[in-house]
């Protein structure tokens, strides 16, 4: 499976340009309404409004099918299971035993699939358009401590260095002799401590030497912080936000009061 | 309740483990085509970071690593969700085994365990089906939690014997009322998500 330690593209489009807070929310939003939600058609409105977020930010075909293909399996899971324990209504289409698959229990199932679908692609529009800075500031912005933001920052920046270190451990004990891929499913699992256990001791080493240089860089002075990247709200994204709590508070409404979308 | 809030040293720790346990979820793993994709031995360094560095940092280690796996590997829309039940899998796991004796690491480690179980299943009902959710419970979930206990067991003697500085960090201890405030408001924030599922129609 590939492994892409950052998953942002950068493009030039509307939603590049949308600050990280509103597209933090916007996701959200997305989110909460799918799963609100449950009548396919509406969720495949969800579905037709989030990819067309996709299309306006640019993203690439091969980006795209990336995200696609990555809910898929769960996808198809899905919709296979859930009418073998979820029979309801009418017509029934085929039993056999304890088996019985109906056609509204089939629906539900692709509509839950449709979901998890809308769910990850609201996930991808946020991440693809967003870069890791902003996405930290703006989660800080929201209320973060910048503590948490600070550690955060520092995780998103080691994560990578953290890959070539596991990839050249596992080198270094090849080696020494170890093979991973020798031994049936327990011992091959079980010997990975000969990998993980190195790479805790590297990374509590770093830990000591990093706190060091947060400490000579007098963090936690008393003096107002300041930043080098901010972010500002434009009237664009003014706009935006309101369209989107506007339509979430529309959907809300609609759901609880008139039932739609059950 | 005694909390001198993140200097340096915890900031520190907590972004590396955070980054080694992302790093270690996402690539020692088996890809397993099902649910959330992939049996990977995340879980054993989440035990491991709540073993090491007590129940507050092993928390945010472990939820936030594997939050940050879950979001890089395809999976965002679940990464809130791993975040508090992975989180709370590294909380009970220090809260309970940190600093102490073999015994309470064992229990602490089930502990654990078993929040990632309950965890998953109940927010997986709601939303995959129940069958999935089975399926995923009774296949990759059970062997990662087993797997990573076992593991974690192993790595938090050997690490204490090889770098005994470790040691010498004892986070300021979790008062009772804090760890009991963090495990209700876990439940509570899980039941509520699932009741908002089942009241909103589905499952």
């Amino acid at each position: 499976m590939s492994m892409r330690f950052d998953l942002y593209i950068e493009r030039e489009s509307p939603i590049h340009r949308l600050d990280p807070r509103v597209k933090l929310i916007g996701a959200g939003l997305g989110m909460l309404s799918a799963v609100i939600v449950s009548n396919i058609a509406f969720l495949a409105v969800l579905y037709a409004l989030v990819i067309s977020v996709l299309a306006v930010a640019r993203v690439s075909w091969p980006k795209f099918w990336f995200a696609f293909r990555t809910i898929l399996p769960v996808s198809i899971m899905i919709t296979a299971l859930w009418p073998l324990f979820y029979r309801t209504g009418m017509p029934v289409l085929f039993s056999w035993g304890p088996i019985i698959i109906t056609l509204p229990s089939i629906i539900a199932g692709a509509a839950a699939a449709l979901r998890i679908n809308v769910m990850a692609f609201c996930a991808f529009a946020l991440l693809y358009t967003t870069p890791q800075g902003k996405l930290v500031r703006g989660l800080v912005r929201l209320k973060l401590p910048y503590e948490y933001g600070l550690s955060l920052a520092i995780a998103l920046r080691y994560i990578p260095t953290f890959g070539g270190i596991v990839l050249m451990i596992m080198d270094a004990q090849k080696a020494r002799g170890l093979e991973l891929d020798k031994g049936n499913f327990m011992r091959k699992t079980l010997k990975y401590v000969y990998v993980m256990a190195p790479v805790v001791i590297t990374a509590l080493r770093m830990a000591d030497q990093l706190s060091l240089a947060i400490e000579s860089r007098a963090y936690g002075a008393p003096v107002k912080r300041t930043y080098i990247t901010d972010l500002k709200m434009r009237v664009a994204d003014g706009f935006a936000l309101t369209v989107l709590v506007v339509a979430f508070g529309g959907l809300v409404v609609a759901r609880l009061l008139y039932g739609l979308g059950a | 309740m005694q909390r001198k809030g993140m200097g340096p040293r915890e900031i520190a720790l907590s972004g590396i483990m955070i980054a080694a346990t992302a790093a270690l979820t996402m690539l020692i793993s088996v890809p397993f085509p099902l649910t959330r994709g992939y049996f990977n031995l995340g879980d054993a360094m989440v035990m491991l970071a709540g073993l090491l560095l007590g129940a507050r940092l092993g928390g945010i280690a472990g939820g936030v690593g594997s939050a940050i796996a879950d979001v890089l590997l395809g999976f965002g829309y679940f990464a809130p969700m791993t975040l508090l039940i992975k989180g709370t899998e590294g909380f009970l796991a220090g809260l309970i085994g940190h600093n102490r004796k073999f015994p309470a690491k064992v229990a602490g480690v089930i502990a654990g365990a078993i929040a990632m179980l309950l965890g998953y299943f109940s927010v997986e009902t709601p939303l995959y089906g129940v069958g999935a959710a089975i399926a995923e419970l009774s296949t990759i979930n059970i062997l990662q939690v087993t797997f990573g206990a076992v593991i974690s067991l192993i790595l938090i003697q050997v690490v204490q014997k090889a770098y005994p500085a470790i040691m010498a960090y004892s986070p300021p201890p979790v008062s009772t009322k804090y760890a009991v405030a963090v495990v209700v408001a876990v439940v509570i924030v899980l039941s509520a998500i699932v009741g908002f599922y089942v009241t909103q129609g589905i499952g």
